[in-house]
């Protein structure tokens, strides 16, 4: 219509005054999302419809005590907006965008630079897992790195520096026991993560002031944040309790 | 219109041993569930932190953008169309943005 392929007259009466435009747009929030309220144009549509065409029966009036939610749903089972669109008027497949105006329908995007590594090209993990090196059951995410395997950048900007090394172990021997010493050096760590990234949750600034027990880093708390799922296995006992190193 | 929020929330991390292919299978993946089930059919969304972990270092994302603790943080598309959590990064710049066509790179049912 607006190209004018199309001139429908709005009444059988030819003679007749078209009815005047309204303009009233309209914002339908029903998911309570601002990223997927629908922008409705009374304007485009009184071309097609009369008042009466969905008010007051399709769409109660504001103030009308029952006003049933517009949903994609209720659109899907062709009501509310759906008795058109989907029809007679455009469906909702792929025209999001056209009702949901705060979501662009196309990805327009240029990498900033180019892949640092190989593995940065692949989308699968089972091949990126094929070029990790592996021990212990896991990926070495630690020797990955050393190896230059992966090359992760130190911030969004990926032109900032690396947050410092920080080369000092820290020793336990929970229980006092040599037998249960354990080793946790900050070089490997601060490799990755920021001080803060630990410290003071869970970890207070002071070395050994933390209470933790195998059983709460089993259970993900401490070490087990990151050992266990995104660093090597607990089961790798040896790695951190030197005196529980198994010679094959 | 009465607003009802609909928060997603990282509940766990959960090892998808079974998985063989895809973007998925990794530890640490990250199913996001919602907190109040919306009356439609998108599929949680699934972070796979491999694909970012050889890009950043931990600290870029921990624990500015999202706490270490997985379950800690409610991430909503609002906020990520604020630039918040995933928006810091994906909005069209440093990653790609959130578009209509992409809304499957996230939320896409586990096979």
């Amino acid at each position: 219509m607006t190209t004018g392929a199309i001139v429908p007259r709005s009444t059988i009466n030819p003679l007749a005054a078209a009815p005047p435009a309204f303009d009233l747009g309209v914002e339908v929030d029903t998911s309570g999302s601002r990223t997927f309220r629908a922008a409705f144009s009374h304007g485009t549509h009184v071309q097609w419809l009369g008042c009466q065409s969905c008010h007051p029966q399709l769409f109660p009036l504001r103030g009308s005590a029952a006003r049933p939610p517009i949903t994609m749903a209720a659109i899907a089972r062709r009501q509310s907006c759906g008795l058109c669109h989907g029809t007679v008027a455009f469906g909702p497949a792929h025209a999001c965008s056209r009702c949901h105006a705060a979501v662009p329908a196309k990805a327009e995007w240029t990498p900033p630079e180019a892949p640092r590594a190989p593995i940065e090209t692949l989308h699968r993990w089972d091949e990126a897992q094929a070029m990790l090196p592996a021990g212990d059951g896991a990926p070495e995410w630690t020797k990955a790195l050393i190896d230059g395997v992966i090359l992760p950048r130190a911030g969004i900007d990926s032109s900032a520096p690396a947050e410092p090394v920080f080369a000092s172990d820290i020793t336990r021997r929970p229980g006092g026991l040599d037998e249960s010493r354990v080793v946790f050096p900050h070089s490997a760590h601060t490799a990755w993560l920021a001080c803060s990234s630990c410290h003071p949750v869970p970890y207070p600034m002071q070395a050994n002031a933390t209470p933790m027990s195998m059983d709460q880093v089993n259970a993900g708390q401490f070490c087990g944040t990151c050992h266990g799922s995104v660093s090597f296995p607990l089961s790798a006992c040896g790695r951190c309790h030197p005196a529980m190193e198994v010679t094959p | 219109m009465t607003r009802v929020r609909q928060p997603i929330v990282v509940v766990g991390m959960l090892v998808w041993n079974v998985l063989t292919a895809g973007a998925w299978g990794a530890d640490g993946d990250v199913v996001f569930q919602r907190r109040k089930e919306a009356e439609h059919d998108t599929p949680p969304a699934v972070f796979p932190h491999w694909s970012h972990r050889i890009r950043y270092r931990c600290y870029v994302c921990h624990p500015g953008l999202f706490k270490m603790q997985a379950g800690g943080d409610a991430v909503t598309m609002d906020d990520i169309m604020a630039g918040k959590f995933c928006g810091a990064c994906h909005n069209g710049t440093t990653a790609w943005a959130v578009t209509f066509e992409t809304c499957q790179r996230c939320h896409q049912a586990p096979p």
